[in-house]
This record gives C-alpha cells, sequence and structure tokens, in this order.
C-alpha cells in the first residue's frame, strides 16, 4: 500500500479528551434522575454458611426505607457465564462477597443504615479456599448448581480445557533436559478508579427497563440481564456512562446489577448502587489466581521438545469468563517458540474464595512467565545463551504452529535480535551483582490474541453514518469507548477515508436502542473489527456520494478526491 | 438531619457564597451533592487516590478528608473553575491532552489542579522544578490507565516551558 496517509499513523488529540480533562464528561457516579432512590447491599458476614434467618422488620420499619430485596419470592434466573450464580443468597453463602438483601431507600446514609439493621442468623461451615482440597474426593461440594460431577468427573470442577499436539513421549526420549516447576499466581484485582456503579430507571408505564452501566459488553449485557430477569432482551436499553476503567472487570454482568434493576422494578423509580471502594475491593471480580504445573524439554542441540502443562485456577465460589482464559494460555504453550509437542489440561475449580474475573491479558502473563522461566532454566542446564535458545526456537514468518496457526508474517527473531543487540544483552547479562537491590536484564517474547477471539457466536461490529446537510459525519458505531481511544481511532479512520476533518466527526457509541450489534470490548479487537465495519460503512457512502456527486457534475462515476470536507472531480 | 446548620461563606471558582452546611458534611460531598460540581470525582474517599483533588487558597488538597465548613473565608478552587468562556481549557489540559495523558479521565482531574498548585509554588519561588520534583508533587495521585509516564511527562513540560 503506497498511498500516502493524512492522519492514520500521526499522533492525534483523543476526540473526548476535553471533556474527559475538565471534568464535563458524566460517568456513572454524576447521574443524577428524578425521584432517584439509594440501594446498598447486605453481604455475608461468612464466607460459607448455612442461613437460618434474614430479618427485615427493623430496617423496613426506618422512615426512608422504600424497599428490601431479599432471595425470597423472587422469581429470577441464576447469572454467570455457567449460570451457576445466584443474585441473592437465600440458603447458603458461598464466599465473603455473597449478597444477602439489598435495601432501595431515600438517602445514601439511609440506606447504609437500613442496612446495618438487617438481621442475619447464619450457620457457619468450614470452607474450603485451597484448589487442591477442593478437588479431593472428600471435599464437599461448593457450589451446588456446579455441574462439575456431570461434565468433568469431579463435582468441584467448574470448567475444563484440555489440549494436545504431536508426540509427547517420543518427544520425551528426544529430550536432554526437562525442566519441571510449579508456579504459583495470586489473585490481583483491576482496581479501575471509577467504582462498580450502576442506575437503573424501570418504568412501570410501558415495562420498559433503561439501565446506566458501566459495562464492556453492552448487547452481552443486555441478554444476561435479560436472561436474569425473565424480561424480553429488547425492552431493557442500555446506556454507557463514561467509564472509569474497565480492564476485563466489566465483561462479566456481576450480581449487584440486576440487584439494582430489580430495586427499580420494585419501586416503580429510578435506583442507584455505587460501590465504595472498599466495597469494590471486596466483591468486583479478580484475575484467576491459578497453581502451573509446567515441565518443558529440549535436545542437545538446544531445540525445544515437548511442553506439559497442568493448570489449577481458583474459579472461586461462581464462574465467570475468567475461567475461559485457558483459551489464550494454551495458545501460548501450544504456539510461543516452535513446540513439536505439547499437552495442556486446565481446571478452573470452585472454593470458597472471592469468584474470580477476567483481566485484561487473559491469562497470558501467567502462561509466558511460567514458559520463560522454564526456558531460563533449561538454557542454564544445557549451558546454552538464554538469547542463543531463544533464537535458535524463535517463531517464524510462514510457520505452522502445532495449534495450527500460521504465522502470515512474524517479526520473533528480528525483534530478539533487536532487544539483545540494544539492551546489550550479552554484557550486562555478565554482569556480576552483590546487595540486596539488584539490577538484571532478562528476555522473553509473548504471542496473544488481537482482533478478536471468536468466544460468542459473532464476533461482529456494525457501523451507520450519518452524512448531514453541513457535511458533519456522525459515525453510530457498535463498539465501546471505556478510555481505550476507540472514538478517537474511528473518527481518523473516517478522516482518512472520506477527508472530513476531525473537528466535523461525531461517534455515538453509548445506547443499545441506538448502536448496532457489537460483541464488547475485549480481545484488542475494537480497532481492528469497529475500524473495518466502519470501512465497509464507508465504501457504501461512498459509492452513494460518487453516483450523485457525478450526476451533479455530468461526470463519469469515478475518480473523485475526499479533501477538506470536500469531494473533488480529480484534475486530469 | 439532625446537625445544627453552620453558616460559611467563601469564593467558589471566583464568586461569592454563602451556605449552610452540616459540620458532619465532607468536602467532596458538599461540592458534588449540594454545589452539583461533579467534575471532582470520588475515587476511594479516604485519601489515598487523589481524584477528588481540589484547591483552598491554592493548595491541592483531597475533598474527602476535608470538612466542608472548613472552607469559610477561602477560595475553592473546583476542576470547573478552571475554564472560561473565553479560555475552555487550562494550558495543563492542553498539555495532557498533547502528551497522551488522559485515558479513562477519572483521574485526570484531581491530576490537572495539583499541577496547577504546584506551578503556583513554583513561579512565586522563582524556580524550574526537576522531573524528579515534578514527579514527586503528583506523588498523592493514582491512574490505572496511563502508566503515570505520560502524566509526568505533561507535567514537566507545561512546569517547564510555560512562560513566566
Amino acid at each position: 500500500m503506497d498511498k500516502k496517509l493524512k492522519i492514520i499513523g500521526k499522533s492525534t488529540s483523543k476526540l473526548d479528551g476535553n471533556d474527559r480533562v475538565s471534568g464535563r464528561s458524566v460517568y456513572g457516579h454524576d447521574i443524577e434522575l428524578p425521584n432517584m432512590l439509594y440501594a446498598k447491599i447486605l453481604r455475608s458476614k461468612y464466607t460459607c454458611a448455612k442461613i437460618k434467618y434474614i430479618d427485615c422488620s427493623k430496617a423496613l420499619a426506618l422512615e426512608g426505607v422504600e424497599y428490601i430485596l431479599t432471595a425470597k419470592n423472587l422469581d429470577v434466573n441464576m447469572i454467570g457465564y455457567k449460570r451457576d450464580h445466584p443474585i441473592l443468597k437465600g440458603e447458603t453463602v458461598n464466599c465473603q462477597r455473597d449478597e444477602i438483601a439489598a435495601v432501595a431507600a431515600t438517602s445514601r446514609e439511609i440506606a447504609a443504615k437500613a442496612v446495618s439493621l438487617i438481621k442475619v442468623e447464619y450457620e457457619e461451615i468450614k470452607g474450603i479456599y485451597d484448589p487442591f482440597e477442593a478437588l479431593k474426593t472428600e471435599a464437599r461440594k461448593i457450589n451446588l448448581n456446579g455441574q462439575g460431577e456431570e461434565k468433568f468427573g469431579n463435582k468441584n470442577i467448574a470448567e475444563s480445557f484440555e489440549y494436545s499436539h504431536g508426540e509427547l513421549k517420543s518427544m520425551k526420549k528426544l529430550s536432554k533436559v526437562i525442566v519441571s516447576r510449579r508456579y504459583q499466581f495470586p489473585r490481583v484485582t483491576h482496581c479501575c478508579m471509577g467504582t462498580s456503579n450502576i442506575t437503573a430507571d424501570y418504568s412501570i408505564i410501558d415495562g420498559k427497563l433503561t439501565l446506566y452501566s458501566s459495562t464492556q459488553v453492552p448487547f452481552l449485557y443486555q441478554r444476561d440481564m435479560a436472561h436474569a430477569l425473565k424480561m424480553e432482551p429488547s425492552k431493557i436499553r442500555i446506556i454507557q456512562p463514561i467509564i472509569g476503567g474497565g480492564f476485563g472487570s466489566k465483561l462479566d454482568m456481576l450480581p449487584f446489577e440486576p440487584i439494582c434493576a430489580l430495586l427499580s422494578i420494585k419501586t416503580g423509580k429510578p435506583v442507584q448502587l455505587l460501590y465504595s471502594r472498599e466495597e469494590e475491593f471486596i466483591a468486583s471480580p479478580t484475575r484467576q489466581a491459578m497453581v502451573i504445573d509446567l515441565t518443558s524439554g529440549v535436545d542437545e542441540k538446544g531445540k525445544f521438545t515437548f511442553r506439559e502443562v497442568q493448570i489449577t485456577m481458583d474459579n472461586g465460589a461462581y464462574t465467570s469468563w475468567g475461567a475461559t482464559t485457558p483459551f489464550v494460555m494454551m495458545q501460548a504453550y501450544s504456539s510461543l517458540y516452535q513446540i513439536a509437542a505439547c499437552k495442556f489440561q486446565a481446571d478452573a475449580v470452585y472454593t470458597n474464595n472471592p469468584n474470580a474475573g477476567s483481566f485484561r491479558g487473559y491469562g497470558n502473563p501467567q502462561a509466558t512467565f511460567s514458559i520463560e522461566r522454564n526456558i531460563d532454566l533449561m538454557a542454564e542446564e544445557l549451558g546454552l545463551g538464554k538469547d542463543e535458545i531463544r533464537l535458535l526456537n524463535a517463531n517464524f514468518p510462514g510457520e505452522i504452529t502445532g495449534q495450527g496457526l500460521l504465522f502470515k508474517t512474524c517479526g520473533a527473531k528480528p525483534a530478539l535480535l533487536k532487544v539483545i543487540e540494544e539492551s546489550n544483552y550479552k554484557m550486562k547479562n555478565r554482569e556480576k551483582q552483590s546487595g540486596r537491590y539488584r539490577r538484571g536484564v532478562g528476555l522473553a517474547s509473548m504471542l496473544h490474541v488481537g482482533g478478536g477471539a471468536k468466544i460468542y457466536r459473532s464476533d461482529g461490529c456494525g457501523t451507520r453514518l450519518k452524512l448531514d446537510h453541513y457535511g458533519f459525519l456522525t459515525i453510530i458505531t457498535g463498539s465501546s469507548e471505556i478510555g481505550q481511544g476507540s472514538e478517537t481511532v474511528l473518527a481518523m479512520i473516517a478522516c482518512e477515508e472520506l477527508g472530513i476533518p476531525l473537528t466535523h466527526i461525531k461517534v455515538i457509541n453509548s445506547d443499545t436502542d441506538v448502536k448496532p450489534w457489537d460483541v464488547g470490548v475485549h480481545a484488542s479487537r475494537t480497532s481492528f473489527v469497529a475500524g473495518n465495519s466502519l470501512l465497509g460503512a464507508i465504501s457504501i457512502i461512498k459509492q452513494k456520494l460518487n453516483s450523485k456527486a457525478a450526476q451533479l457534475m455530468g461526470c463519469k462515476n469515478s475518480d473523485f478526491v475526499y479533501e477538506n470536507g470536500f469531494i473533488k472531480a480529480c484534475e486530469k | 438531619m439532625d446537625d445544627k446548620l453552620i453558616k460559611i461563606s467563601f469564593s467558589l471558582n471566583g464568586k461569592s457564597l454563602t451556605k449552610n452546611v452540616s459540620p458532619s458534611l465532607f468536602l467532596i460531598d458538599f461540592i458534588r451533592d449540594e454545589l452539583k460540581l461533579k467534575g471532582t470525582k470520588p475515587g476511594c474517599r479516604e485519601g489515598e487516590c487523589g481524584a477528588c483533588t481540589v484547591l483552598v487558597n491554592g493548595v491541592a488538597i483531597n475533598s474527602c478528608l476535608f470538612l466542608a465548613i472548613n472552607i469559610h473565608g477561602k477560595e475553592l478552587i473546583t476542576i470547573e473553575g478552571l475554564s472560561s468562556i473565553e479560555k475552555p481549557l487550562h494550558p495543563i489540559q492542553e498539555k495532557m491532552l498533547e502528551h497522551g495523558a488522559v485515558q479513562c479521565g477519572f483521574c485526570s482531574t484531581g491530576i490537572v489542579l495539583t499541577t496547577k498548585a504546584f506551578d503556583d509554588e513554583c513561579r512565586s519561588d522563582g524556580k524550574i522544578p526537576s522531573r524528579q520534583e515534578v514527579k514527586k508533587s503528583l506523588e498523592g495521585h493514582l491512574c490505572r490507565c496511563t502508566g503515570y509516564t505520560k502524566i509526568v511527562d505533561a507535567a514537566e513540560d507545561y512546569l517547564t516551558h510555560s512562560s513566566f
């Protein structure tokens, strides 16, 4: 492509940056609707217990309390990727964040006071906090809605993935050095600057539910919400306010969201639920904690022979999209560097720990760390340079990996060479240091999905374009903006193709009643998928404009130049 | 509701104002709920994140740790106070955008105000801060999107290149 680009590739100020930096942006925390109530959730006192009774009478008697929701008489479906998560817990609690009751009141203070007045009597049970304990046959079944027994042969397995390629046995025999290590990864939290929030507004007149939700996946969220509440999806309208960070945490719909919607349905008034920072740490998802047992082999020449990996993930009490991270991890184990044989097994195991969620990188940080560490250890044992062993096994253009990935282009080797040279790796690696603080240099490669992941039936995104009477373009896109800059990228693409200045381009992307389908913001897909959808729409609008312009100008239908907001006939 | 309200007079973004407030009311809630200025962000409500930073008599403070009654007789500047009809964006804000220091934006308004306070301090001392000093000036702010480098770049660019 030798076309000279006007704006793509040039540093461009964020389209929505002005509003964000000046405090004009409206985040979920800033929404105030007339007659709005405030919600607060009562969470479990124990990580594992039977609920004997819940007494809301004192709380209900408090002036300003409008409704208290408990599991009793609630006609809803379970939520979560495996539909194993009750919105409110009525009989047993399985983790610290479990929702027992929720109050809607006329002020935040009254809601908090009411929550403190709800009496719950528990019978504490000894919880299971180690996934290896949960896997033992004598262990209690943790999530009663789990289907591990039937599907995976163990009652406490929530989800399981396996994968293999190549002749593992013979490749093991060929190995000169075999390294086995266990890697343990703790749970970490996204810690978005804007805490979790939702404002629900149900109309008792027409039965429509409007949700101002910080979600990364508005259309999946609409579907999940409809399933949870037993509503028609199209009666639910999701409006995304400005979102104060996502990083994967907003890929799952969590109980607080249908809870808030239900409070609005029950009271007929708008209801807002905001997490405090403390609640955010207690009750928002985490990266899946995991234990990785990895065995890797290398032959006498330094060529990798095999990888065998068993991953045990701490799923927590309920299952989220985070349980599907092995999809991404198996790619790293099977295809990062040339690998003749690979065997991969990953189990997400129920425990009484906080339920995990998805987190950007989606398992890859854990996978890559273990792979690269084993490579270092093998190089040491084999007496080969850590740079040499990586160069020897680097992926290359045209390679078809055991998993069937075809690397049409691949810069692994040149990138490694550049890093080795520019970091002065050979010299630095020899420096011996002592003392408490030491500086070192390490090498690692990474292979990651991008441009979509096909985790749902459709990985698509729709675009609608509106060109107004005054030459302004409105891009109505399915994709969402969570701070990453998708509005700007899309506007730049349109500016490049249609020659309309950025100042004349608007992006509408926050309302499911208006925007076309999109699967969500994840898997580094928005620029590629939403961008290509936009390009498709642009080519249609260009055909229409070209034919109209040709008619008006009395020339042949071709060769117009789009520049500075004008369509010009090409000078021959 | 039981609190006896106390009358306070102060200047809000350059305009005089008198209000009756509860002695227990935090400044952040006064600003967001009563003055309806939503650019002051609630990130942690315990003085850790800096998102709710405002200027009181030119000093950057966490409005979540400050009682509203204590602005009596003082000058309060919120992020909205940096904009005027003639100049909608302060040069610090322009630098933040230029350097790509704004992503989700939740922390941005607080950072702008802290940089403004530090700039005023440097100007009155007649000094140009080092990068280390710029970093130090921003230590009370958390950001999850940018990795800080671009924020420090923007602040440094403004603090060391703006005309005296």
